[in-house]
């Protein structure tokens, strides 16, 4: 009994938790609707588990150097008992526009600890070009350093991971795919994929699907939370969420 | 040689940057384009051509040195081109949002059934009132 009880332990300690915010599409162009819908979820990717999201304290859209919160706009969205949100927002005009969201820590008891994982992903709108590469000032970030919305499977994808602003030398990065092919993977291993920075907090990694990847580089945050009268450690996640498109 | 190099390389990598783009709205009956190469590199003074279905020229104009023009909406829908020379173009069939409603604002045919009921409400107040008032002594 003993045995089973760690082994199912472990089993789901090889599940990474996802925060997601993604759109329906990364580039906007001439001549197609304007209104962009983004979801926002918390989940394994790979395995298409999903966990209740409460509604964040804060999440919104930055573009040329401010935020806007899509907060107003939330919707829930209910699959069952389980708890997911939606959000629109209109594009005023050619820009880059990174949609974000910082969402309420979610208490791990497995693990004794709080996940926080601040989110992006990066929309171009109509040939904008610039400013995807830019950090938009989560505490912990990861900034592209390969346009993100023009990727195909298959193509090296490289970005650099920040903390407070700076680069976080060997952060470790896990990587899934959004798996809604029900792909199997050939062990547990390769559910989620481990990468580690350089020096610099720069990785690379190669997308051999086409779909939506993920990437979380998680910390140790400085602060704790206390939850009755104990205070626990917080895993910050800087996660990134970027699609790639089948060459044809 | 290597001036002449460098010179080749720039030049080369200008090329590649050189991908029109084309952001254009309406709004009140006017048309509103901007274009550029990237955000912050605008076309400058280029021509855009505002084309029929049958390709013939409805309007042309210039862009000024942000990248922007605005002229009076032509008609519902047409074909925007951009020239910045050295051929390189882009274009969009647009189809225009504010157009025809504005036509109809001001169509003289237009009934204009919210005033007529207002118009009607007031005549029906005023009539009631007077009713009312005149009717009052009789019954003291």
């Amino acid at each position: 009994m003993k045995i089973l009880l760690t082994s199912i332990v472990c089993a789901s300690s090889l599940l990474a938790h996802f925060q997601t915010v993604m759109t329906d599409r990364s580039v906007i162009e001439q001549g197609s609707s304007p209104k962009v819908a983004v979801q926002y979820e918390f989940t394994h990717p790979f395995e298409q588990n999903s966990m209740n999201m409460e509604k964040p304290k804060e999440a919104g859209v930055f573009t040329e150097g401010k935020k806007t919160s899509l907060l107003p706009s939330f919707q829930e969205v209910k699959k069952g008992a389980i708890t997911s949100w939606k959000s629109e927002y209109t594009i005023k005009g050619p820009s880059v526009y990174q949609f974000y969201v910082d969402p309420i820590p979610y208490f791990e008891p497995a693990e004794e600890k709080f996940i926080r994982h601040q989110t992006k992903t990066i929309v171009d709108a109509f040939g904008s070009g610039e400013g995807w590469d830019k950090p938009i000032g989560l505490k912990a970030e990861i900034v592209p350093l390969s346009r993100p919305y023009s990727l195909y499977a298959g193509n090296l994808f490289s970005g650099q991971v920040l903390y407070k602003g700076k680069p976080v030398a060997n952060a470790e990065v896990e990587v899934e795919f959004y798996n809604t092919k029900g792909l199997k993977a050939p062990n547990e291993m390769y559910v989620t994929q481990v990468y580690k920075a350089d020096k610099n907090g720069v990785f690379y990694v190669a997308l051999p699907q086409e779909g939506w990847w993920g990437f979380a580089a998680l910390m140790d945050d400085d602060e704790k939370i206390k939850k009755e009268g104990k205070s626990y450690p917080v895993e910050l996640g800087a996660v990134l969420w970027l699609k790639t498109e089948a060459m044809k | 040689m290597l001036r002449i190099s460098l010179l080749s390389v720039l030049l080369f990598s200008s090329v590649w940057a050189h991908k029109i783009n084309l952001f254009a709205y309406d709004e009140a009956g006017q048309l509103y384009v901007q274009s550029y190469f990237t955000q912050s590199s605008p076309c400058k003074q280029c021509v855009v051509k505002l084309l029929d279905a049958n390709q013939k020229e409805l309007l042309v104009f210039n862009t000024d040195d942000e990248g922007k023009a605005s002229v009076k909406l032509p008609s519902a829908e047409f074909t925007i081109i951009v020239e910045a020379g050295m051929g390189h173009q882009t274009q969009t069939n647009y189809v225009a949002q504010s157009h025809t409603k504005e036509e109809a604002k001001t169509l003289p045919s237009d009934t204009p059934w919210d005033k007529m009921l207002l118009g009607l409400a007031i005549i029906v107040f005023f009539f009631g009132a007077l009713y009312w008032t005149k009717r009052k002594p009789s019954h003291a």
